[in-house]
């Protein structure tokens, strides 16, 4: 009797120890993905309300909480932020991917030699850090944005 | 191309950075943009009206809709599948994320239209 | 100075399932896979492992040492103890037969899937070979590193994607593809990247570099599978043009035979 030993989706969250930084971006590329995909879905017919008329768009809008003052728009306006940053993250995570998914970017094949440092985690660290400093300052125009300006 | 579709899924990718940005820019980033070019509200009904009948926005607009269904779901099914659990259903997995693709798509061209015509 | 071992234990008859600890003298010098064998021969003789080179070459003692996973008789016991103890496991995905011994027949399975040989279109020579096929360094280079691959099992154990899907092509037979596919003998390459590109193939992996990080040989299979991505997608766009393979070096000049030596007589195989 042969016991299955897959360890599911703890692989997402809790991966072993020194596992490298790309792990975690595969976590959040994926976790951003679903939460997009299924905002879409209701954003589709949060639009769609404006083909029905003037009174059906301002009543949507008074519905999702972008018109108006108060806690309910506070919040809405807190949860937009948060989803313009997700959106942001898997941008950039994705275009990291879609360059080097095709192999540029990630050294060429050598002869491996003791201690054996992987090239394509190492070559690529140059690149990912342009991009982190990238995505901060999304973050930064983000907040000033949301929070600050009148 | 033989059924590829993981080529459209890279391709699309790419084209849904350049447009996603811009929507999220031309959209919310407003306040920012009022010092550029006051008297700037999108989200008021005669900005919206004016948008739906421009027609390049509209076709920029449906294009846009098509690629960012076609990766999401895409995405989410890839994701269903890699579990143990969707691998017995991959092909009920594939037939019903089409239909929900195509009802999706057909009710937001619809709107996209129809706002354009009247209002 | 005795070092505590927690060992995870699995025995199908009985049922038994969970940690064992075991005190070992630490000696000089010692690896996981000595402590393991001293434990085997004066502990406890119920405990299964598997081991063979005792070098790191072979591949088989594959294991989870302190969350990490290494090959057991390459891991030095000092580098590796934490406040006094060492906790090893099976490593995961794939079936477990007992106590530290997975199945490894799902990872072969799948290797054989890709016909992890030199294909050629001439078949008279590869069943009955006369003599070698000419290669360059540089054609070597291109192939080399991933030939290193000694089928350990543990980039299994550190893809995530691996985790949750039985059906993937594992990381180490995606490099596999890759390394026979770029060889300049080989003319396989049309029918390999058919089979890679199948669903649970090589777009399933979405570059979480696991597998470089985890591998003990320096493979560095993240870097074949990206680049296999790279002539699968040649291909889909019709740019990929199917070389023909490396001819067979010519046939070595006769000498003028001074010392009257016989002609060998003929095969009989």
């Amino acid at each position: 009797m042969k016991k299955k030993n897959y360890r599911g989706f703890k692989a997402w969250f809790l991966p072993e120890r020194g596992a490298n930084f790309e792990r975690w971006l595969f976590t959040l590329h994926r976790i951003t993905g679903i939460i997009l995909i299924l905002y879409l879905s209701l954003h589709i017919f949060v639009v769609g309300s404006r083909a029905f008329g003037k009174e059906s768009w301002i009543n949507t809008m008074k519905l999702v909480g972008s018109i108006g003052e108060g806690f309910y728009h506070n919040l809405i306006k807190t949860l937009e932020y948060l989803l313009v940053l997700a959106v942001g993250f898997h941008a950039i995570n994705g275009l990291r991917l879609l360059i080097t998914e095709f192999g540029i970017l990630l050294g060429k094949p050598r002869r491996p030699e003791y201690p054996y440092v992987a090239s394509s985690l190492k070559n690529p660290k140059v690149f990912l850090y342009f991009l982190m400093i990238l995505f901060f300052v999304y973050f930064l125009l983000g907040f000033q944005e949301f929070f600050l300006l009148k | 191309m033989k059924g590829r579709f993981w080529v459209l899924h890279y391709i699309s990718g790419g084209i849904l950075f350049i447009l996603l940005l811009g929507h999220i820019f031309m959209m919310h980033f407003y306040k920012f943009l009022l010092k550029l070019q006051p008297g700037y509200e999108p989200m008021e009904w005669e900005a919206v009206i004016e948008r739906a009948k421009n027609v390049s926005l509209v076709t920029i607009y449906i294009f846009f809709l098509l690629f960012a269904l076609f990766h999401g779901l895409y995405g989410l099914k890839n994701i269903l599948i890699e579990t143990n659990f969707g691998r017995r259903f991959e092909r009920g997995i594939v037939f019903l994320f089409w239909i929900i693709g195509i009802i999706l798509f057909a009710f937001g061209t619809f709107t996209t239209i129809k706002a354009g015509g009247a209002g | 100075m005795k070092i505590k071992f927690l060992v995870k234990r699995y025995i199908p008859d009985t049922g038994k399932n969970g940690f064992d600890e075991f005190d070992v003298e630490f000696t000089e010098g010692m690896t996981v896979l000595d402590a393991l064998l001293y434990i085997k021969e004066n502990i406890d003789q119920s405990l299964g492992i598997r081991y063979s080179c005792r070098m790191g070459i072979c591949g088989s003692c594959g294991m989870i040492i302190n969350g990490k996973p290494e090959l057991a008789c390459h891991t030095q016991v000092k580098n590796v103890v934490k406040n006094g103890t060492v906790k090893v496991e099976p490593i995961p995905n794939l079936p477990l037969i007992r106590d530290l011994v997975p199945d490894l027949s799902p990872m072969f399975e799948k290797h054989k899937k890709i016909k992890p040989f030199i294909i050629r279109d001439d078949e008279e020579e590869q069943e009955n070979p006369t003599r070698e096929y000419k290669q360059t360094p540089e054609e070597l280079l291109e192939y080399l590193q991933f030939s290193y691959c000694i089928q350990c099992g543990l980039c299994i154990s550190s893809c995530p994607v691996s985790s949750t899907d039985e059906l993937f092509f594992q990381p180490f037979v995606l490099a596999q593809a890759y390394r026979f596919c770029v060889d300049s003998r080989d003319e396989g390459i049309l029918e390999r990247l058919e089979i890679v590109s199948q669903s649970h193939g090589v777009f399933n992996c979405h570059f979480a570099g696991g597998c470089s990080n985890a591998c003990p040989k320096g493979v560095d299979p993240a870097l074949a599978i990206q680049l296999l991505k790279r002539l699968v997608f040649k291909k889909c766009f019709g740019l990929l043009k199917k070389k023909k393979g490396r001819e067979v070096v010519p046939p070595y000049p006769e000498g003028p035979n001074k010392h009257k030596i016989p002609k060998a007589p003929p095969k009989t195989v």
